[in-house]
């Protein structure tokens, strides 16, 4: 297991503060410079066999080893939203495209 | 190989974040509410005090503007581009006339406030003077920026960078009200995605799945995100050419992309294109799942196999 990402309080707040000393807009350098439409494709499982729907489910449920272990209080600040919570909850490891 | 997973709400939607590189949750979680936090507090419409706020109360004189408000605004119009005008960030005032004046979820508070609907095309992206390599802005006046439908998308984009950037092991998904964007390596059969109506659909509901390898995907549609004012109901996809909701053959659209900027500006350049939505998609070399108004779903050639077979 590697050091520079260990989850203790020092590391992950002076992450988060080196993030914020980049901001945001720079640290990620220009997506509109850097992508076309096609340019950069997405790619997609082929998903064409029963074997790797298979697959795929026993991979997205993850449940049995979806980690709780960060769950304990974060130092971030609260996102600005009523209904924002400061605790990550553990869900699915499967997600929704929608309308929102 | 296991997938961690938060869930929470921010910029008046759900965030959900999938990590591959599970001790790293909690790391990947502040890094995203960071990113979140800056976002809202530099271009939410509906907060006074965001930078976003400050700018279109200042039309006419030259502005200067933070990097991430700069990159939000260089994005809004390169899709304004894109599109030729389908995806226009000058609907700010339009959709401000039409109800949507506040966070979504307090909307509905609303419902039985009076409204006046007039038809008037919004002024247009090409008002707008934006000197990239300066981050300085002019809004004529009369026009006040809506970033909202590349902005959230951005902020997907920029959260996965962000984690990517501090956590580089393994690969992360961040989902914003069902604008996806990954960074990094995939778990081995790919991010399962559920391609719904709706992001508050369950994920584990029946319908079509897609594993996501690279890149992006979003969906716009015209079924979620209503109001009512006075017994008028509306949505929040605009018609530049009239200032009022879309009226067209197709009420959601869900595109992948290279990144989740490009997979939304197209979604909804597809709604508002309507028509003539598939051959543009095609053109631009897109792949789409398309649903009309009465409910059929059309695929443009490319677009994956389901994983999982539609109940």
């Amino acid at each position: 297991m590697e050091t520079r990402d260990a989850l203790n309080p020092t590391n992950r707040d002076r992450s988060v503060r080196r993030l914020r000393r980049l901001t945001v807009g720079a640290a990620i350098a220009g997506f509109a410079a850097t992508a076309g439409f096609g340019a950069v494709a997405a790619v997609t499982h082929p998903g064409s066999t029963a074997t790797s729907t298979t697959a795929s489910s026993g991979t997205a449920a993850g449940t049995t080893s979806t980690t709780t272990s960060g769950t304990t209080t974060t130092t971030a600040a609260a996102t600005a939203t009523p209904t924002a919570t400061t605790t990550p909850t553990t869900r699915s490891a499967k997600v929704t495209t929608g309308g929102s | 190989m296991g997938i961690a997973a938060a869930h929470w709400d921010a910029l008046g939607t759900s965030v959900d974040l999938l990590l591959t590189h599970e001790p790293s949750l909690e790391l990947a979680s502040a890094v995203v509410r960071s990113v979140l936090e800056q976002v809202d507090l530099t271009y939410s419409r509906f907060r006074e005090d965001s930078e976003l706020s400050r700018l279109n109360a200042s039309p006419g004189r030259s502005t200067h503007v933070s990097p991430l408000l700069a990159e939000a605004i260089d994005v809004a119009l390169r899709a304004a581009r894109l599109t030729d005008g389908a995806v226009d960030p000058t609907v700010g005032r339009a959709m401000r006339l039409v109800g949507y004046d506040d966070d979504f979820p307090r909307l509905a508070l609303g419902r039985d406030r009076p409204i006046v609907l007039r038809q008037e095309a919004i002024p247009g992206w090409r008002g707008v003077r934006f000197d990239r390599n300066a981050q300085t802005v002019v809004l004529p006046h009369g026009v006040e920026l809506d970033l909202g439908s590349t902005g959230k998308a951005l902020a997907a984009d920029l959260a996965a960078a962000a984690v990517q950037l501090v956590i580089p092991t393994g690969g992360t998904l961040v989902a914003l009200g069902g604008d996806i964007a990954t960074a990094g390596d995939p778990p081995p059969d790919g991010w399962p995605v559920l391609t719904a109506e709706d992001s508050a659909t369950p994920p584990d509901s029946p319908g079509e799945v897609i594993a996501l390898l690279r890149g992006a995907i979003a969906t716009s549609s015209t079924t979620v995100r209503r109001w009512s004012r006075d017994g008028v109901t509306l949505h929040h996809l605009i018609e530049p050419s009239t200032g009022f909701p879309v009226r067209g053959p197709w009420r959601t659209a869900t595109v992948l992309a290279g990144s989740c900027v490009e997979a939304n500006t197209a979604s909804t350049a597809a709604i508002v294109r309507g028509a003539s939505a598939v051959e543009w998609l095609e053109v631009s070399g897109l792949l789409a799942r398309l649903v009309s108004e009465t409910g059929a779903v059309h695929h443009t050639p490319a677009w994956p196999q389901s994983l999982e077979s539609a109940a």
